[in-house]
């Protein structure tokens, strides 16, 4: 598909510098163009749309480890219980009456 | 859109995503609690077949004590309830915390003997995690550790 051209592309070259105008004004108008785009395509690599995806994967590693640890640790924790009040009769008389 | 409201956004998307996916994996991955907690201890102690086997005979064996001590701190808690006087009731307090400090011993003794069957690794993770959770002891350290 064809890229709509861009307004400023096409103007700068219809864009003839005027005689009188100093013979490098040109070239440091482009110099000057080229250092602003260099600068902007540097911040655009860390914008929205192409930082999201990483810090997305990042955030989903890390909560789903997170969730994982902490489910095991209770699960171990509820177990290591049940555990207990099947060989400790004082924590099975307080489990069965727990007033 | 600036850069700078791009990346706050997307860190807030992405914090979003890693909060549902923690909520997400707790649920999913909680193990329904099955009541079994010798299969539990051989899961997690990671525990042979000769092991598991020892341990489930101690455990079968000490269940009726285990279950007799039970119904004795019962008939103790109701004795003290029932105490007609001061007399009684300290009579009855003194025979319970008596029976309690019995059952304590049993329960003591026994998990020592699960113990003994394991491996110093799992001896200790068994002590430090079982030890710490038996009803009022009164070492130091978990049970069994110098």
């Amino acid at each position: 598909m064809m890229q709509p051209s861009d307004p400023l592309t096409d103007l700068l070259h219809r864009w003839q510098p005027k005689p009188g105008e100093r013979p490098e004004f040109a070239r440091e108008v482009q110099r000057r163009i080229a250092v602003e785009a260099a600068g902007a395509s540097s911040v655009r690599r860390f914008r929205f749309p192409a930082l999201l995806p990483l810090a997305a994967a990042l955030a989903i590693l890390i909560g789903s480890i997170s969730g994982l640890g902490i489910s095991r640790a209770q699960h171990q924790s509820a177990m290591a219980d049940a555990y207990v009040r099947s060989i400790d009769p004082v924590m099975m008389v307080i489990t069965s009456n727990p007033q | 859109m600036s850069s700078r409201s791009g990346i706050v956004r997307a860190l807030l998307i992405a914090l979003l995503a890693g909060g549902i996916a923690f909520v997400v994996t707790k649920q999913i991955a909680a193990p329904a609690p099955n009541g079994d907690e010798l299969a539990w201890l051989v899961n997690e102690f990671d525990l042979n077949e000769q092991q598991a086997a020892q341990i489930k005979a101690l455990h079968e064996a000490f269940r009726p004590i285990c279950e007799r001590h039970c119904d004795a701190i019962e008939a103790g808690q109701a004795a003290v309830a029932a105490a007609a006087n001061e007399t009684e009731r300290a009579a009855a307090a003194d025979r319970l915390i008596e029976l309690k400090a019995v059952c304590q011993d049993a329960t003591r003794q026994h998990l020592h003997e699960v113990a003994a069957i394991m491996d110093p690794a799992q001896r200790q993770r068994y002590l430090e995690l079982i030890g710490s959770r038996l009803s009022e002891h009164h070492h130091e350290a978990p049970f069994g550790l110098q």
